[in-house]
């Protein structure tokens, strides 16, 4: 209403004067107005209509918009939260298990290295022991094959004096008995030394 | 190549020729004042017909008829409702659209920039619905009016004032729900001063409460307004040189204003949310 009085203003202006100076006139024009030009004119049909569509806006805007997308950005930042959250937990359980194997391994190794030190303990043991019984072993056969030698040469011995003595005996009769002439006798003698051999 | 910018410089030049009439018989002051200026007329383009609006709906005593104001904050909802049907459509909770991508990071600014510092954490969701009209209703109304033909609604006093009350009454509403209506009062003056100070104390702390909406309310108007009123002055050197051909001198620079109003309208649409965010926020934590 008002911008339609003004225009009405500004056309007599314009028929009134030169270009140079309508633009006085027309402020001249919004003084006899009331001083305000009318962009800054109180409206309250403005007023009205700014709170009646922005309530409007803020209504609908807020059950079909506003709500399903703040919904979803939450929703989605709760599931990256949790998942940086499971992820953490994650690598900390990995790290706390790995941590435990290591120490399982390292134990195990302890435990692996003292049974493998008992055990050539123990193969030491066994051998010196096996050795030391080899030895005493050795040690018996050897006494008693040296006292079965000695044995078995006094009987040799024995056996050989009696034989010596027995054949001595036969020679020492059969020339006693074949005591004829010098010539027999050689020639028993040899013929005897010949049968002893014989025997022997 | 050659052929292409005689082409477009023939086209531009013919353009200009074929406007200098139209264009030849205004004054400057008529010129921007037209142009800022609601009214039941709407006359985007000059070789349009005029757009005649209802005039004359009143409502007990107030001229309610729809002005070319009304019609762009009319337009402006129905654009935002179209825009925010097809940008909210999601699938497995996120948007299915690049659009909807953008129109969701600056969502997320808003709640995280604007909203969430001055509210906290616990009061934020609450209170996004309204913040986020006021962002998008005000860079909508921002954005269009750099459309030409198009004048800005958010230059238009009446709008920005009425906001302004708005959230004035928001604010001070909020605080009283929040802290209890006689602590939030108790609460906007200072304690343990002497009562003759308080005489002078109450209407500064009084006038800082409405000052706080006042300053809202001009500064959006302020800067459309200017911003507006810079690009039009550009223009309107066509009325004063009684000539189109000056366009030519002066396209570039007016080029180059357009594209600060365009960040001027993410800007100021900030800001204005910005500051109401920061207004509920101290309303409603008056202990810092």
């Amino acid at each position: 209403m008002s911008s339609e009085l003004n225009g009405q203003v500004y056309a007599q202006a314009s028929a009134a004067g030169s270009s140079e100076t309508h633009s006085e006139v027309a402020v001249a024009g919004h003084e006899e107005k009331g001083g305000l030009p009318p962009f800054l004119r109180f409206d309250p049909g403005v007023w009205i209509w700014t709170m009646i569509v922005f309530l409007g806006l803020l209504f609908i805007l807020r059950k079909m918009a506003w709500k399903p997308i703040l919904a979803s950005i939450d929703e989605r930042e709760k599931t990256i939260k949790e998942s940086l959250d499971q992820a953490a937990r994650i690598q900390e359980e990995s790290k706390r298990i790995s941590e435990e194997q290591n120490k399982i391994l390292a134990a195990a190794r302890t435990e692996a290295h003292a049974l493998i030190q008992s055990s050539r303990q123990a193969a030491e043991d066994i051998r010196r022991k096996l050795e030391q019984a080899a030895q005493e072993e050795k040690a018996r056969i050897l006494a008693s094959a040296h006292t079965e030698i000695e044995a078995s040469k006094r009987a040799a011995i024995a056996e050989l004096r009696r034989t010596t003595a027995d054949l001595s005996i036969q020679i020492a009769e059969k020339l006693i008995r074949a005591n004829l002439d010098d010539a027999k006798q050689r020639a028993l003698v040899d013929q005897l030394i010949t049968e002893v051999n014989g025997k022997a | 190549m050659m052929q292409m910018k005689k082409l477009i410089s023939t086209l531009t030049f013919g353009l200009i020729a074929a406007l200098s009439p139209v264009l030849g018989e205004e004054s400057l002051g008529d010129f921007l004042t037209h142009h800022i200026s609601n009214s039941h007329e709407w006359h985007p383009l000059p070789f349009l017909p005029v757009l005649h609006l209802p005039t004359g709906w009143m409502i007990g005593g107030i001229d309610v008829s729809p002005s070319q104001h009304v019609l762009l904050m009319l337009l402006a909802g129905a654009l935002l409702i179209l825009m925010f049907a097809f940008a909210s459509r999601r699938k497995n909770g996120a948007p299915v659209s690049r659009f909807g991508h953008a129109l969701e990071a600056l969502v997320i600014y808003v709640r995280d920039e604007v909203v969430e510092p001055n509210l906290g954490k616990k009061e934020t969701p609450k209170w996004m619905p309204f913040f986020l009209t006021i962002f998008f209703f005000f860079l909508t109304l921002n954005l269009i009016s750099l459309v030409p033909g198009i004048s800005a609604v958010t230059g238009n006093v009446n709008f920005t004032a009425a906001m302004a009350t708005l959230i004035f009454i928001v604010y001070n509403v909020a605080g009283m729900r929040h802290n209890g209506p006689v602590h939030y009062v108790a609460n906007i003056f200072p304690k343990g001063v002497p009562w003759p100070i308080m005489i002078i104390i109450i209407p500064i702390e009084i006038m800082g409460l409405i000052t706080k909406a006042f300053a809202l309310c001009v500064r959006l108007f302020a800067n459309m307004t200017a911003g507006h009123i810079l690009l039009l002055s550009l223009t309107g050197l066509i009325i004063v040189f009684k000539t189109a051909w000056v366009a030519l001198g002066f396209l570039p620079m007016t080029l180059f204003i357009y594209l600060i109003e365009v960040l001027v309208a993410f800007l100021q649409a900030y800001i204005f949310t910005l500051l109401s965010a920061l207004f509920v926020g101290m309303a409603i934590h008056q202990e810092h």
